[in-house]
């Protein structure tokens, strides 16, 4: 693999990282060209295809961040106010009536200095990416598409007269391409025809248009703005929305998502919708995996139009469900990180610039009385955060920044600095993260080689039979009750002796009592935790050593016997109550009795004495059993992992590159130096 | 002043009211000419003439308690009395008759008097008086005078000297108004075999009542009622977009005549899969005649029968119906249903269709929740909603959801779900229906089942023409198969079910029906704690065993020698025994549970992964085991699910099965409906959510059948999304020899979850054979499976659009003949 030269990586800023990248491909170009049999196994070759799949992210130029929403939601609208400039000079065209973003428009913002002006690119399709558009849209109106364009035409236009509504907009779309295909050939090349637009012509190149033009024939919009309102290491990415009735524009939009690195996601503070970010989170989901949370944020628009109802729900009803605790539950559905979400009035920003407020002025009476519901402040002229914003955490500062200003400043902040920051932070976890998964499976097999390299093809044989045995241990304690429901017993009695030597709680002194008690039970209930690991922990380890007689296992340098490992693994891990990570579970899990939710004060039911010693009985007997099953679940990853170990080891004998043990061992532990 | 029988219960629209009276001797005669001791004599010709005015003898019925040839009524009565009493003609016109022969001295007469509060012109009498009261005086008794009877009797004595007396008798209808609005909740639980109609008081939060609906007897057994419907006769509408009329059965009634009308059966059929606009129609075939109905008329007729039931029994109509469908419906079929539930409402209070209203559908039917989510919402409620220390509590104790499952043991088939409920927030009770599995096959009547082959096998034994019955419990199963011929040779039980006039088959069908009886009666009995052994026995209350023992000795012959009382004597039955029979299909069901449980759990942990959330350090696991359902009172379903071995895999079992009273045994899926509609309209500080992602989605697998190359191939997995990507290939192969097409119908199977058997599901039907590349694929315009040639324009060449398959009736083991 050629190594990769950090100036190409300027996006990322990271030289460590880089160098570790290289460091990586260059043990493992040096080992496979030193051990030719290791360099044969499957492994090396996955290996590198992911290295090579690194190497792209890690070169990008620019991060592309999608601008999505439905259409009307005011996203054009927040643009402008974000860019500092008027409908006239944005960028995008603005919508009145209608869906208005039909071709995807790149924004790509290019900082002040002398001579500095905005252009325009235009990306016509190329005659491949033509044809596969009809197609995509044929099998949307149900049209077949393996027929010449006239012939295409002739369908829809057939379909159109039997049935005038049925995809209208979308045979409308249709039609308008085709129109165009065959009116403007020369504009579909084989490449993709590139050329210059007319600044002032931007909307007619990016809207839906009512004839038919050489530019219904764009595949994207490039624009270079002046500004340095938005970091000039984000791309913005204008896109269809996903609910108008075009499922034409949808498609686009969903096509582009594996492209985005991050999202503003607009939503009306009216109508905060799941089902559609749900369906553009997912798509993007299958491209960021876990740190897509941190590469999203919700941009709630019209929050000047809320009512009452909207923020604080009915009066009467506690449990009714307010837009904040809607967005909370779609932002947490999805995994988007709490404090990523920005509140936004466009009209009251525009009506305090009319005022000639500056952005750290606090609203004047008249917009207080404009905007009543929302515009609240206390005595010392702070915000009034809506108690169910309150709630959520994460909420509170964007509410503040939206009473304070319209939320327009915030938002330009996350633009300047935080996106593309957010952005490349987790691009380099997630590359990081993979970087490590590489690093994991060549050790791994190293090791198993390393392993190999020193045993005889009997030991080898011997650690695969030891391998099955491992398996059905990991099942039987996994299954047998004697490794969980003794302990969880032992565990709930003496919690259960305590409820009862505490006695019984007069009624009204519950909710002062539930902290010490839930206390002494926490407190109890780890040390029995404790002894019961201690227990279980020995039994299997007795079951190992008696595995151990009836079947000797593999005896080979560096490689661990069942019950070495186990002893380990039981004073690393286990004994002190920590999970494979290194986290501990035992103290956690126990906390719980004591800072879960309250069952006296949560609801403002008035509970029994009896009900509540009910409740703590019940929260012991689960605690227990959450603890036990925990226990069990961190003893079988400890055999599981053994077992693979040993697996390996009994496995790919005919790529062993005969005594190597030094040269295994030393890319090894090059490779192991690596990790963060 | 004249003798008065007072008829209660007639309020309009509840049904057919009989009552029973006896009207004494003298309250008969006049006692002018013929007096009470006259009627006490032998007379030579006697006859006593009972006369209602017609427009009350359109819905009055008065029938003597006595053998029909003693008496006549319609036109033969009105005849009889012209040349008897000479009546004038405007007298025989407004009059219904009914004439008595009485020649037997008499001192008194036993009437059977049925109202028909259905009639139109009673409806009307009660409405015009309703309406006289303005709306408010809705329910509000009528003040209707009596109705007169008159009754004439006519002595001739033996010189041929006629005698006569005329009294009137005052029938008194009360309290004739309309029905009141049901006060409680309501709940219909739409089930594919049964329907069962649950009624919960207001004020009694924890006292459900199953409804009989299927029944007109008052006092009734309440059981649900099968989903079957049998029409008999069918009227169109007398206006335009007017309701069709329909004569029909609802229950089990429906599958006993086997021949006379159309069977309709299962809630998926009754509410029709087809749904292409040019299919909007169901046909029914009524003798030589075919009549086209809308499509979604059964299931509504079905529907406004079972309200019906509710109306007789309560005498009065729900406010608001809650409705529970099998988790298989998709959110189209969940809309129709609403719409039919509401239309049904409407037909069966005397609504005109022409005045239905679809914007009041979600006010009659303000819920529908999917079958496992209802019974497990029904457990929550009682568990902890409702339990020590309610919602906080179940928060406190469940911070990260909790993990339900349900194994249902019904009569038929054993039902699994495995359900998820988050407490979000205080108020907020999210319920989401993780996955579910079923075995078809397994229920309490296969463990009756089982105790009737042992029976009929050790029956023969004692006839000695089948070897030895084994005495090791685990040959049996080998010993019941290998002398299957002969042991029925010796206990004549199979028989042809469309032989019905035939003697011998009569004969075999009551001798199942007996063994079967006494089959049931044995498997309560064992099904007690501690009981290892039964015999039959006498009883003081119901059949008595050894009784159903001699009845089936009379029917199938006797062993040689012996008496039946020396049978019942020598037959026993062991748990053992019937548990070495029932066991595998036990554990067949553990074995689904397993891979529900599995499945789900593994898909909670990619969850996390998936969508980068920290997974709770709490392991994924069942929370709560739930058995119910009649069958699961057998104590080895109990057993077999907490072995060790071969149990539910389910950490802390024994702790995590939950206590299920005997009355929540059953028909917790209605109860969880009639609660959750309770919640919703008391204010309890809940609120509940539903998920309904998975009507979404294919509830099986859709293997292909008879196509041309197909074996059991799957073409579409369950959790597909119902969408246009839904699609499959299929070549289907001309005639080997010919070369021509010859295949007409593509049939597709489905296998439900755990299953490894498939079921017919849908047919496609072409005008004619076909042949080629066909594409198989879900029309969400249609809402549809659709078939058509893979070419272009092969959709407008020839369409098939899935047509659901007939299934046959679901028959009981006794009925069906083959055991």
């Amino acid at each position: 693999m050629p190594r990769l030269d950090p100036s190409r990586c300027t996006l990322l800023r990271d030289e460590q990282l880089v160098g570790r990248y290289n460091a990586v491909n260059e043990v493992l170009d040096e080992a496979t060209r030193e051990l030719p049999r290791f360099a044969d196994r499957e492994v090396v070759a996955e290996v590198r295809g992911e290295l090579s799949r690194l190497a792209d992210v890690m070169t990008k130029k620019r991060f592309f961040i999608g601008f999505i929403g439905p259409s009307q939601v005011g996203k054009s609208a927040t643009v402008c106010n974000l860019l500092s400039v008027d409908e006239e000079n944005a960028p995008t065209p603005q919508g009145s009536s209608g869906p208005t973003t039909s071709v995807p428009t790149r924004t790509v913002p290019k900082p002040p200095a002398p001579g500095a002006e905005n252009s325009i690119s235009l990306h016509y399709f190329s005659e491949a990416e033509f044809l596969s558009r009809v197609r995509d849209i044929c099998d949307l109106v149900k049209i077949r598409s393996d027929d010449g364009l006239p012939q295409i035409r002739e369908a829809a236009m057939l379909k159109q007269q039997e049935n005038p509504h049925f995809k209208a907009a979308d045979m409308e779309v249709l039609l308008k391409l085709i129109d165009a295909a065959i009116a403007f050939p020369e504009v579909l090349e084989k490449e993709g025809r590139v050329e210059q637009g007319v600044w002032k012509d931007r909307r007619i190149y990016a809207t839906h248009q009512n004839t038919p033009s050489k530019y219904t024939l764009l595949r994207e919009v490039s624009i270079e703005f002046v500004t340095d309102s938005v970091s000039p290491e984000v791309e913005m990415i204008d896109l269809p929305g996903i609910d108008v009735d075009k499922g034409s524009d949808a498609r686009l939009t969903l096509a582009f998502l594996q492209d985005l690195d991050g999202a503003f996601m607009f939503q009306q503070g009216q109508q905060v919708k799941s089902a559609a970010i749900a369906k553009l989170a997912e798509r993007m989901r299958d491209f960021h995996g876990r740190t897509l949370g941190e590469r999203i944020w919700m941009v709630i628009t019209r929050c000047d139009a809320l009512n009452e109802l909207q923020t604080q729900g009915p009066r009467d009803r506690d449990d009714q469900p307010t837009m904040f605790c809607h967005l909370a539950e779609l932002m947490k559905q999805q995994g988007i990180k709490g404090g990523n979400v920005h509140f936004v009035g466009n009209e009251y920003y525009h009506q305090r610039l009319k005022e000639g407020l500056t952005e750290t002025q606090q609203a004047s009476d008249s917009l207080a009385n404009r905007y009543p519901t929302v515009l609240q402040f206390d005595a010392d002229g702070a915000p009034v955060i809506p108690e169910r914003c309150v709630r959520n955490e994460g909420q509170v500062a964007p509410w503040k920044q939206f009473v304070l200003n319209g939320g327009i400043p915030a938002l330009r902040e996350t633009m300047q600095t935080k996106v593309a920051d957010s952005v490349r932070e987790q691009t380099r976890r997630e590359i990081t993260r993979r970087l490590v998964g590489v690093i994991d499976r060549l050790t791994g097999a190293l090791q198993a080689a390393e392993q190999q390299s020193g045993m005889t093809v009997e030991e080898m044989m011997r650690a695969a039979r030891w391998s099955g045995e491992l398996d059905r241990l990991g099942d039987e304690i996994g299954r047998d009750s004697k490794y969980s429901q003794h302990a969880a017993t032992a565990i709930t009695t003496m919690l259960g002796e305590v409820i009862g030597n505490w006695g019984t709680p007069t009624r009204g002194g519950l909710a002062e009592n539930h902290q010490n008690l839930a206390g002494m039970l926490a407190h109890a209930g780890l040390h029995e935790a404790a002894d019961q690991t201690a227990k279980v922990v020995k039994l299997v380890k007795t079951e190992l050593e008696k595995r151990s007689q009836s079947q000797p296992p593999p005896k080979a340098t560096g490689l661990p016997t069942p019950v070495e490992h186990w002893s380990t693994v039981a004073a690393s891990f286990l004994d002190p109550g920590k999970t494979a990570d290194g986290l501990p579970f035992r103290g956690p899990i126990f906390d719980g009795i004591r800072e879960d939710s309250n069952p006296v004060t949560e609801g403002g039911q008035q509970m029994g004495a009896d009900d509540y010693l009910a409740v703590m009985r019940s929260k012991v007997g689960r605690v227990a059993r959450v603890f036990v099953s925990r226990l069990v679940h961190e003893m079988q990853g400890h055999i599981h992992r053994l077992q693979q170990r040993y697996r390996a080891v009994g496995s790919e004998i005919d790529h062993i590159d005969a005594d190597q043990r030094e040269l295994y061992a030393r890319y090894r532990t090059a490779l192991d130096r690596l990790r963060p | 002043m004249a003798f008065l029988l007072t008829i209660n219960d007639v309020v309009a629209r509840t049904g057919a009211r009989a009552c029973k009276f006896t009207i004494p001797g003298k309250e008969l005669v006049d006692g002018v000419q013929v007096t009470e001791a006259s009627i006490s004599e032998v007379a030579r010709s006697r006859y006593m003439v009972l006369s209602l005015p017609k427009k009350f003898g359109q819905f009055i019925r008065v029938l003597p308690d006595m053998s029909s040839k003693s008496f006549r009524h319609g036109q033969d009565a009105r005849r009889f009395v012209g040349s008897l009493l000479r009546s004038p003609a405007e007298v025989l016109a407004e009059n219904n008759f009914v004439v008595v022969d009485l020649q037997q001295p008499f001192s008194k007469l036993d009437v059977f008097i049925d109202v028909n509060t259905d009639h139109p012109s009673l409806i009307a009498v009660i409405d015009a008086q309703d309406s006289q009261g303005g709306s408010r005086a809705m329910t509000r008794p009528a003040k209707i005078p009596p109705v007169k009877l008159r009754v004439d009797v006519v002595m001739i004595d033996d010189n041929k000297r006629p005698s006569s007396s005329s009294v009137e008798i005052d029938l008194l209808l009360m309290p004739m108004r309309n029905m009141s609005v049901y006060g409680g909740y309501t709940a219909i639980d739409f089930g594919n075999t049964s329907t069962a109609l649950v009624l919960s008081d207001a004020n009694s939060r924890d006292q459900f009542e199953l409804v009989p609906a299927d029944s007109r007897q008052p006092g009734a057994v309440a059981k649900p009622v099968q989903t079957a419907l049998r029409i008999t006769s069918i009227r169109p509408p007398t206006a335009a977009r007017g309701f069709y009329q329909y004569e029909s059965v609802i229950g089990s009634s429906a599958l006993d005549e086997t021949d006379a009308g159309w069977l309709v059966l299962g809630a998926k059929r009754l509410l029709s899969d087809r749904k292409a606009d040019d299919a909007r129609e169901e046909t029914v075939v009524l003798g030589d005649t075919v009549c086209r109905v809308p499509a979604e008329d059964p299931a509504e007729v079905y529907i406004s029968k079972m309200l019906q039931g509710m109306f007789f029994h309560r005498q009065s109509r729900p406010q608001s119906i809650a409705v529970t469908c099998p988790t298989t419906f998709t959110v189209s079929e969940v809309a129709r249903l609403k719409r039919t539930v509401a239309r049904a409402f409407h037909r069966a209070t005397g609504g005109a269709a022409e005045n239905f209203r679809p914007e009041k559908v979600d006010a009659v039917v303000p819920l529908v929740i999917d079958e496992a989510s209802a019974a497990a919402f029904y457990f929550a409620y009682r568990d902890f909603i409702v339990g020590p220390g309610q919602m906080p509590a179940f928060r406190y104790l469940y911070p990260n959801g909790l993990h339900m499952l349900l194994y249902d043991c019904g009569g038929g088939t054993t039902d699994l779900a495995l359900v998820r409920i988050e407490a979000r927030g205080a108020g907020q009770v999210d319920i989401h229906v993780l996955g579910r599995a079923g075995h078809r096959q397994f229920g309490g009547d296969f463990i009756t089942w089982q105790v009737f082959r042992l029976l009929k096998a050790k029956l023969a034994a004692l006839k000695s023409q089948t070897p030895e019955f084994p005495r090791t419990p685990g040959k049996i199963a080998e010993y019941l198969k290998a002398n299957q011929s002969a042991i029925d040779k010796a206990v004549p039980t199979t028989f042809d079910l469309s032989q019905q006039q035939n003697d011998d088959a009569k004969q075999r069908r009551q001798a199942t029906l007996g063994l079967w009886r006494l089959a049931e009666s044995l498997k309560v009995r064992l099904s007690a704690s501690g009981v290892r052994e039964v015999k039959p026995t006498e009883s003081d209350t119901g059949e008595s065993e050894s009784h159903l023992v001699a009845r089936v000795i009379k029917l199938v012959g006797a062993p040689d020698g012996m008496e039946p009382g020396d049978v019942a004597e020598a037959i026993s039955l062991t748990r053992q025994e019937l548990d070495v029979l029932v066991d595998p299909e036990i554990d067949k069901t553990i074995e689904y549970a397993n891979d529900l449980i599995r499945s789900c759990m593994d898909a909670l942990v990619a969850d996390c992964e998936r969508t980068g959330r920290e997974p709770p350090l709490e392991v994924p696991e069942v929370d709560r085991v739930y058995v119910v359902g009649n069958a699961s009172r057998y104590p080895r379903i109990r057993e077999r699910l907490l072995d060790p071995e071969k149990g539910l895999n389910v950490r802390y079992v024994e702790d995590r099965l939950a206590d299920v009273r005997s009355e929540d045994l059953k028909n917790s899926v209605a109860k969880g409906a009639v609660v959750a509609l309770r919640m919703r309209d008391m204010d309890m500080a809940v609120q509940v959510s539903w998920d309904t992602e998975f009507m979404l989605k294919l509830p099986f697998d859709m293997v292909g059948e008879s196509l041309a190359q197909a074996g059991d191939s799957v073409l579409f997995q369950r959790g597909e999304r119902y969408s246009k990507n839904l699609q499959a290939w299929r070549e289907i192969a001309p005639d080997a020899r010919s070369g021509q097409p010859t295949t007409q119908k593509i049939r597709l199977d489905r296998r439900w979850p755990g299953e490894t058997v498939a079921e017919p599901y849908v047919l496609f039907q072409f005008e004619e054979p076909v042949a080629g590349r066909f594409v198989i694929r879900y029309d969400e315009e249609r809402e549809a499976f659709v078939m058509h040639p893979d070419r272009k324009h092969g959709e407008d060449e020839m369409l098939a659009i899935a047509e659901p398959f007939e299934q046959s009736p679901y028959l009981a083991p006794p009925q069906s003949g083959r055991i």
